[in-house]
């Protein structure tokens, strides 16, 4: 998998974002209060840590897992 | 509850506000809430409306010369709302809008004017403002923004962003309920200034217009606009009351004066008592005070006993204190306008204060002096007295009239001349005894006396002592046959304190001197004299 070791950290921002802790398996289908919102405020969050998800991609965010597959460690 | 209506995407900024926060349903609606007269935002439990404008959105066709034709829709549906709503309170933000990328150097900047035309226009609308723009300078465009949920979901902030302007709000919020704090309570030593007075004086603490020491010049600065926003002014400090005063005086750098504070507490007091006291005086309660102090200790003291108080941190790098102190003037000290009616309140809310201190100072200085149960033994130098009158004439620096240094030789000399008279006077109280604590020599010229000396140890300052030793020299030199005292004052750079003392004894100017004849007045009340200021002497 990418982001090997950065998943723990991305993890944790997604975490912060939602307001209750999630794991790589964590779903928006799944997790209360994951909408559109809440991952545009994840990509805000993760932009600010340096992990940036391409635009392109935005769109795909569906899972934690997806997150994991698209952030890129920025510059 | 507030609304926050926008431009742009505000849902995120909105639950950053952790409140109940009515946002218009659909996008970019916020035209059409304000002139819809069945709109939720008018709701009762609706105070604020909040409309923050992402100002590039407002130029979709791009900004150029025809900006006050496009900004003045948005002004005017904003000035209908505020007739039509004077129950709420509108904070509109200000426009940030980067210039054109490809403006030539000598070429007009309409982004910058637009920018400046909508706040003017804001401003003579006597509107509170959401500074949006400020806050995007003072964070920097790079981070205020994100480029990438702007095109993704019309979002144009950034999580940083987002969080200035939910802090920015919650500060306007604070203010619209009035949780303005009301004082300001200061210390001295390394807030206002760098040093410590009374160790340092008035030329060594790090106080300058320029270069180092500006810092604290700044800070003054920041403090003085707060004052003229109606905001009060304390000091709580540890220090020797006249050497913490001396820089108000003296120091041609002190942007605050003494008349810009309505208390000042200093002393060894606990700080804590200090706060309290300053609370009462006041008449307000704890919870209006903000207390700013460089030492940890005594912030955390406060922090411990007063938590009632605000106690911001401090920082540890003096260049960082202007942006401290214009940060603490953000927090506890916002409010939607200063109307010039609020200035005359504090003008006048200030003299009454200053009235009340004056009578109760009075009042409890009498009881005070009365209850020390002074007794001064006033009487002819002796001998055995000349090493001490020496060294007082040596060391006494702030009470001292003439500044005229002796040695014992020279006090010896002076004794043995006929036409001089030298009182010394010890002084004790029903907590102890405080030795010989004042000289005065008077030379006589027939009728009449000049006092060239005239000293006393600052240890017994503040106590009217003063008063009696001149009332027993006066005496004294009355059972001589005198009629007539001259009395002289040589400044220096530290006997400021008894600048008037001729004056306050009522004596009368004549020349460069200062003259009473008998007979003379009567004097103090409260210290009992033990000696006739007639024995001993050779």
């Amino acid at each position: 998998m990418e982001n090997e070791g950065h998943g723990a950290r991305i993890i944790e921002i997604v975490s912060e974002v939602l307001g209750m802790p999630v794991s790589k398996d964590s779903a928006a289908e799944n997790v209360a209060g994951w909408d559109s919102l809440k991952t545009l405020q994840m990509v805000m969050a993760l932009d600010e840590a340096g992990y940036e998800i391409p635009l392109e991609k935005i769109a795909e965010v569906k899972s934690v897992r997806d997150i994991l597959a698209f952030a890129r460690k920025g510059s | 509850m507030i609304a926050l209506l926008s431009n742009v995407t505000v849902e995120s900024l909105a639950l950053r506000l952790k409140q109940d926060v009515f946002t218009a349903p659909g996008f970019d609606t916020w035209r059409a809430e304000l002139l819809n007269p069945a709109s939720a935002v008018w709701r009762d439990e609706i105070k604020t409306v909040y409309v923050l404008l992402h100002g590039p959105a407002l130029f979709p066709q791009g900004l150029d010369e025809d900006f006050v034709r496009v900004l003045s829709e948005p002004l005017e549906i904003l000035a209908q709302a505020r007739e039509a709503h004077k129950e709420k309170v509108f904070v509109v933000s200000t426009l940030d809008l980067p210039s054109p990328p490809s403006l030539p150097l000598a070429g007009k900047n309409f982004a910058a004017r637009a920018a400046a035309w909508w706040r003017e226009k804001l401003e003579d609308m006597d509107a509170p403002l959401l500074d949006a723009a400020e806050l995007a300078a003072e964070a920097g465009r790079e981070r205020f923004y994100n480029a990438k949920t702007w095109y993704f979901g019309s979002l144009p902030f950034s999580q940083q962003g987002e969080a200035l302007l939910a802090r920015e709000i919650l500060r306007a919020e604070g203010a619209v309920r009035g949780e303005r704090k009301k004082c300001l309570v200061l210390d001295l030593d390394g807030t206002l200034w760098g040093g410590v007075i009374g160790e340092d004086g008035v030329e060594g603490i790090s106080l300058a217009s320029t270069g180092m020491g500006s810092q604290y010049w700044d800070v003054q600065h920041a403090v003085k606009a707060l004052a003229g926003q109606g905001i009060l002014l304390a000091v709580a400090s540890k220090n020797d009351a006249e050497d913490a005063l001396l820089p108000f005086k003296k120091h041609p750098h002190m942007i605050l004066r003494e008349d810009d504070f309505v208390r000042f507490e200093i002393g060894w007091n606990p700080k804590t008592e200090s706060l309290r006291t300053i609370a009462q005086g006041l008449n307000i309660g704890l919870d209006s005070l903000v207390f700013v102090d460089d030492n940890p200790v005594e912030r955390e003291a406060v922090r411990a006993f007063l938590p009632q108080v605000a106690v911001p941190d401090f920082p540890k790098d003096t260049s960082k204190l202007p942006a401290f102190m214009a940060e603490v003037a953000r927090t506890y000290f916002t409010t939607l306008r200063t109307g010039e009616e609020d200035r005359k309140k504090t003008a006048m809310y200030r003299a009454e204060l200053r009235r009340e201190k004056e009578r109760g100072a009075r009042l409890s200085l009498d009881d005070y002096l009365a209850s020390l149960e002074m007794k001064l033994d006033l009487h002819r130098l002796r001998q055995d007295e000349i090493p001490r009158a020496a060294q007082l004439s040596q060391k006494t620096n702030q009470f001292n009239l003439t500044t005229r240094r002796c040695t014992e030789a020279g006090l010896a000399a002076l004794m043995e001349d006929k036409n001089v008279r030298i009182w010394m006077a010890g002084l004790r109280d029903r907590f102890g005894d405080y030795g010989r604590v004042c000289l005065v020599a008077a030379r006589l010229t027939g009728s009449s006396a000049a006092v060239e000396t005239f000293l006393m140890s600052c240890r017994v300052m503040g106590r009217d002592v003063e008063n009696a030793v001149l009332g027993g020299v006066e005496r004294a030199l009355a059972a001589e046959g005198v009629t007539e005292i001259h009395g002289s004052y040589r400044e220096t750079k530290k006997n400021e304190p008894v600048r008037d003392f001729w004056t306050k004894m009522g004596y009368k100017p004549e020349g460069d001197a200062w003259v009473s004849r008998a007979p003379f007045v009567e004097r103090s009340a409260w210290i009992e004299l033990d000696g006739d200021g007639d024995d001993g002497g050779s």
